[in-house]
């Protein structure tokens, strides 16, 4: 369980996080979403004690962290976006020394070592120096020396810069594992996508504040509208449908159940039903959510930046893909 | 002390991985102490001592040089860590800042002992030195004066924002108290006016303290009073140290 409450921090004049509330339950992964410079990492490093808070409390896994920040080390696991390994070390030295500062050893330091290696595929890398790795496979052992003394509160901060598809795949399947085992994960990246599959409660930054809060099904629904693009050989006819819009042959049709009113807008259109060359059912994705909350105040679906957000026909069709 | 032995024995490891610049330490005092021999056995002579061969002065001189060049062993240890980003990393672990700088001090101060045997073991073995007095006492010299070594290190590195400031430092002071404290010229033969300044150098005291004992042919008690200096100035460097360093400040390494 993490607990932001009134979260204040400055460097100088500027005010990066002013009043950030934001909670973590135990077993819960929470996806921290903003742009460049919202103050995620900021955000990580001050629960992690590696800064000082001006204003706001903390209180991670019972722990009050803004009086005391060492009080939660031997269960926290931070692995910051800066990548942090020891190069002249194998990648086996650079696990089995955090596991050793975490509290591990003999056999539980070992078997620890040999499942994380496995579940981020290290295992033919452990003998090999750090420095002489790949940037996708030094990002992965930074990550492994995060969690290999097996944190209870677990801060990554863009694990997947730089990995692979199928990394990325196994670090969303670790970090599920780890949240089912009981931890408490915060989850910074650029990828939307990952928060969609790993299907985490997001929390997006921006300007110094929680702009949005929830579930990824309730973010999309409440700040994108979902569409049906229907394609035509030539210029699309008019339809008297609320809120079409037509764009060079194509016909953009919000509608809230894609499915069921395609049936109706094909009936409506007639006789144009025969340039149709295609039809396309928009299931708008977190990314379209997330640009319409940074454009707009963070306001509901009726705002003009959800509409342009979601008008996009390569958004749409993005959003159906995934 | 797990975590404390886990460190270091990660140091030590690094340390191994890194071997040129202990090579670099070893070999140019080795090679000076042969250069210097006749120069210091025509002192000697000239100063009456005509049974001496040089090397009573030449392989503890060259030792204590090169001992302030071993500063950048320990403040290595420390600013490397910031370079390789992994400081942070341990500064969330539940190592405390004690243990973290003990598991930093300790490896630092094995490798500076290890050196000063090697030169010592040479200089028995190829230059020709012999002790005519207490040989516990020459290595109670050398076992404080590696403590003076990184506790100047570690005064360094709380006190310079970067590496690069701090081997600033190191060189000037390795120089300094080489010149001043008689590990270039015995200090005999250095202008009078200069041995108040050389007394404020832990070269000094560790050059006369060999002085008791090597050449002097005195006994453990005769380098008490230079051990009794030694150790102030560790107490003076490692206060230093302890009262400015802190875990927090974002050090450079080198860029
Ligand atoms: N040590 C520092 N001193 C001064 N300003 C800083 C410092 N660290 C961060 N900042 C500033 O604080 C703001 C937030 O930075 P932070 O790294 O927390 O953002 P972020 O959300 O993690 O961004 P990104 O997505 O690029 O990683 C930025 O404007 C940055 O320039
Ligand atoms: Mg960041």
């Amino acid at each position: 369980m993490l607990e932001i409450t009134g979260l204040t921090k400055s460097y100088g004049d500027l005010r990066v996080l002013d009043g950030v509330d934001l909670t973590v339950g135990t077993g819960e992964v929470v996806g921290l979403l903003g742009p460049n410079g919202a103050g995620k990492t900021t955000l990580v490093s001050i629960v992690a004690g590696l800064r000082r808070a001006d204003a706001g409390r903390v209180v991670a896994l019972g722990a009050d962290v803004t009086a005391d920040p060492g009080a939660v080390r031997d269960r926290l696991g931070l692995a910051g976006q800066e990548l942090g390994i020891y190069p002249v070390h194998t990648v086996a030295e650079n696990l089995r020394l955090f596991g050793t500062l975490g509290g591990l050893r003999g056999p539980a330091l070992a078997a620890s070592v040999e499942d994380l290696a496995d579940a981020l595929e290290l295992t033919d890398l452990l003998g090999r120096r750090a420095g002489t790795l790949s940037g996708g496979q030094k990002r992965r052992v930074h990550t492994a020396c995060a969690l290999v003394h097996r944190p209870r509160l677990v801060l990554l901060d863009e694990p997947t810069v730089g990995a692979d598809p199928e990394s990325r795949l196994r670090l969303l399947q670790l970090v599920r594992r780890l949240a089912a085992e009981g931890a408490t994960v915060l989850y910074t990246t650029h990828y939307l996508g990952e928060i969609e599959d790993l299907d985490a409660r997001v929390v997006i930054l921006a300007g110094g504040t929680v702009r949005a809060d929830g579930g990824v099904a309730e973010l999309v629904a409440g700040h994108t509208r979902r569409e049906i693009v229907l394609r035509f050989d030539g210029p699309p006819p008019e339809l008297d449908w609320p809120g079409a819009r037509r764009a060079d042959a194509a016909l953009h049709l919000p509608a809230a159940d894609p499915a069921t009113e395609t049936v109706r807008a094909l009936q409506l259109l007639g006789d144009g039903r025969t340039r149709l060359t295609g039809i396309e059912m928009g299931r708008a994705s977190l990314e379209q959510a997330y640009l319409a909350i940074l454009a707009g105040s963070g306001s509901g679906s009726g705002s003009a930046a959800a509409d342009r957000v979601a008008a996009g026909p390569s958004g749409g069709t993005a959003g159906a893909a995934r | 002390m797990t975590r404390v032995l886990a460190i270091a024995r990660h140091d030590a490891i690094a340390m191994a991985r890194e071997p040129a610049a202990f090579v670099t330490l070893l070999l140019t005092p080795a090679l000076l102490m042969l250069f210097v021999k006749p120069l210091y056995r025509s002192v000697l002579a000239q100063s009456g001592d005509t049974a001496a061969n040089g090397a009573e002065l030449a392989v503890p001189a060259m030792t204590v040089m090169f001992a302030f060049f071993m500063v950048g062993i320990a403040s290595e240890a420390i600013f490397r860590e910031h370079g390789w980003r992994t400081w942070d990393r341990l500064r969330v672990s539940p190592l405390r800042d004690w243990e973290l700088l003990l598991g930093k001090v300790l490896p630092s101060y094995l490798m500076v002992l290890v050196l000063f045997a090697i030169l010592f073991g040479l200089g028995v073995g190829v230059v020709g030195f012999r002790v005519r007095g207490s040989v516990p006492g020459v290595l109670a010299i050398l076992l404080v004066l590696a403590a003076v070594v990184v506790s100047l290190a570690m005064a360094l590195c709380a006190v310079s924002a970067s590496r690069r400031q701090a081997f600033a430092y190191e060189r000037l002071l390795a120089l300094v108290f080489a010149g001043l404290g008689g590990a270039l010229v015995p200090v005999a033969l250095l202008p009078d006016w200069l041995e108040v300044p050389a007394r404020l150098t832990p070269t000094y005291w560790a050059m006369r303290g060999f002085g008791d004992v090597v050449l002097a042919g005195r006994g453990f008690p005769a380098v008490l009073p230079e051990l009794a200096a030694l150790g102030a100035f560790v107490l003076v460097f490692g206060g230093v140290a302890v009262s400015r360093f802190r875990m927090d400040t974002a050090r450079q390494h080198w860029d």
